[in-house]
């Protein structure tokens, strides 16, 4: 996957993210993978192809906006949008340039796999943890 | 898409397959000792409704899970986020299937 393709995916699971705010980003990244592919199995995340995943983006957040059901965050909610989102972002968006060969879900799965949980659980903190992990190690084989 | 709520048996919800297993044992834990039976203020759980009507949690497994268990019988608010109604749900299992 290019760089500028996966920017662009990241760019619109945010903006997906803005009509969920309740959800983590590997729940969203779940709910993205599930419109596209259209079933729940082992590896949602892993078989999720970006250039569907990104088309059902669109189509839903078009859908949402068009009806102005942009999320309101009900009492209790727990905003998952917060200044957490855009440093995991931008530290995916980082592992991923260095990755290419995987898709956003493999990579997420990845991410998840080396913070020791799973995509829907998964907390946006411990993925920026295993982004820095994962790109420690990278550098490392690197020099 | 206009924002649908529904009221319905958390006990029927569908677990997602990345938590077919049931809840996370400590977050339940944490939640039951935060909130015991409340259900006022709880926001609603977040689902994908699929083939049959059924639905599959996105977000909100431990609620729905804390409700069935302290609950049973007790309605809760859902959202439905999207239909997809291609997707076959019902090789999910349910939250109550996957009750501790």
């Amino acid at each position: 996957m290019t760089a500028d393709a996966r920017q662009e995916l990241l760019e619109t699971l945010r903006e997906l993210g803005e009509c969920h705010a309740a959800l983590r980003f590997g729940q969203l990244l779940e709910f993205a993978a599930l419109m596209a592919s259209q079933e729940d199995g082992p590896t949602l995340a892993e078989d999720a192809v970006d250039s569907e995943v990104l088309a059902a983006c669109r189509d839903h957040i078009k859908r949402w906006k068009e009806e102005g059901s942009e999320h309101r965050l009900m009492p209790g909610d727990v905003p998952a949008l917060e200044a957490t989102r855009g440093e995991l972002l931008q530290a995916v968006d980082e592992v991923g340039r260095r990755l290419p060969q995987l898709t956003l879900g493999q990579l997420v799965a990845k991410l998840t796999a080396v913070a020791q949980s799973n995509t829907y659980d998964v907390e946006d903190n411990q993925l920026v943890g295993a982004c820095r992990k994962e790109l420690g190690g990278i550098l490392e084989k690197v020099e | 898409m206009a924002r649908e709520f529904l009221q319905v048996d958390p006990r029927k919800l569908r677990l997602p397959w990345s938590r077919r297993e049931g809840t996370d044992p400590t977050k339940l834990a944490r939640q039951i000792a935060q909130f015991g039976k409340r259900t006022d203020g709880m926001p609603p759980i977040e689902v994908a409704r699929g083939k049959d009507g059924i639905l599959r949690i996105s977000n909100g497994a431990t609620r729905a899970t804390r409700v069935a268990k302290l609950l049973p019988g007790q309605l809760v608010d859902v959202e439905v986020s999207e239909n997809i109604p291609n997707a076959d749900f019902s090789r999910l299992p349910t939250v109550e299937e996957k009750l501790p």
